[in-house]
């Protein structure tokens, strides 16, 4: 269990730190990207998915595969996310990011964040039930 | 702060999601983190499940086999698997094994402050480090008001946390893991975030 939180806890710092130096939770810069103004994240983005694809192309087999399908949420869902990004610059990762910048009004992101995902799991448990296969959470 | 290039985020965020996979043996995503702590309640009952699962595989198999009998009668044993077509076929079907990887939630917990960390470390190294009641000069542009915006990050993190579980996964679990294995569904939600995201930056900026 300890291995765990090693394992985790270095990546989280890892992460937050590239993240940090990409300039990927800066709001003037997400804004940026949207707005094709400036396309240096765009570029960054679909670089490291370019690393990751041909990686899991050389190493095949080696690499666990995503259990993501289209599922009745999926359209919803990513246009709320995508609406809110804009608004907020963040993603569930990128408000700690911009938190650990000092940037204050993230914490209403954070809470934002918290909120909408114990709505979604109430409304899913109560309305919606199918699978949605989240991110590998268990 | 200066920022890195972009090939040089490029490999940094690439090489990065590599690890994740490698040392996790899961794919990067941070939206299930979020989910395992919202469902922490749950997570005795997760543990046990994965216990169980991982335990005594025989009992399972003839739990499920006894159930099974149960509810459709002996008559099931006899079906021959090779006559029924577009069903899996016994002989060449790999041996499934039930198994079910258990994380407590306090670990995604962790995951999640230690990128706070790990993105002071890179202020504190680059810049001189304070603290802002203000987002960025755009976001300040965009909402005039602290109030006003402060409200927006509120409404806007609700429809990030709703949106990502509603999609089943954000930028790392669609975006950068699922696009780099061509899953139809991660490619979908990609093309649809990115694309409302830019259509409500190009008009907020409009407006304001």
């Amino acid at each position: 269990m300890f291995r765990k939180y090693l394992i985790y806890g270095s990546l989280g710092t890892v992460m937050g730190y590239i993240l940090a130096r990409m300039g990927f939770a800066d709001y003037d810069e997400i804004n940026k990207m949207f707005a094709f103004v400036d396309v240096r994240l765009l570029l960054s983005f679909a670089g490291s998915v370019a690393i990751l694809m041909l990686f899991g192309i050389v190493f095949r087999g080696r690499f666990p595969r995503q259990n993501k399908f289209v599922q009745p949420g999926t359209i919803p869902g990513s246009m709320l996310f995508g609406f809110g990004w804009a608004v907020t610059g963040a993603c569930p990762s990128l408000v700690f990011v911009q938190l650990g910048q000092g940037k204050l009004p993230a914490i209403m992101t954070l809470f934002g964040i918290y909120i909408g995902v114990v709505l979604y799991r109430k409304i899913h448990a109560k309305y919606f039930l199918w699978d949605v296969g989240s991110c590998s959470s268990s | 702060m200066e920022y890195w290039s972009w090939w040089l985020g490029a490999l940094a965020l690439g090489l990065f999601a590599v690890v994740f996979s490698l040392l996790t043996g899961k794919p990067l995503g941070v939206s299930g983190s979020w989910l395992s702590i919202a469902r922490r309640k749950d997570d005795a009952l997760l543990k046990a499940s994965a216990d169980v699962l991982d335990s005594d595989q025989d009992m399972i198999k003839d739990e499920l086999m006894s159930m099974t009998m149960a509810e459709f009668g002996k008559d099931v044993l006899d079906v021959n698997p090779q006559r029924r077509e577009g069903e899996a076929n016994a002989e060449v079907t790999e041996k499934f094994e039930m198994k079910q990887d258990y994380t407590h939630w306090t670990v995604h917990v962790l995951f999640l402050v230690t990128m706070f960390f790990g993105s002071y470390i890179a202020s504190i190294t680059t810049t001189d480090f304070s603290l802002s009641f203000e987002l960025s000069t755009i976001h300040s542009e965009i909402f005039e008001n602290n109030g006003e915006a402060w409200l927006a990050l509120l409404f806007g993190g609700m429809m990030v946390g709703f949106g990502t579980q509603m999609a089943g996964g954000c930028t790392s679990g669609h975006g950068l893991s699922g696009c780099a294995q061509l899953i139809p569904a991660s490619l979908l939600s990609t093309v649809i975030f990115f694309g409302c995201a830019t259509l409500l930056t190009i008009f907020m900026n409009f407006m304001s």
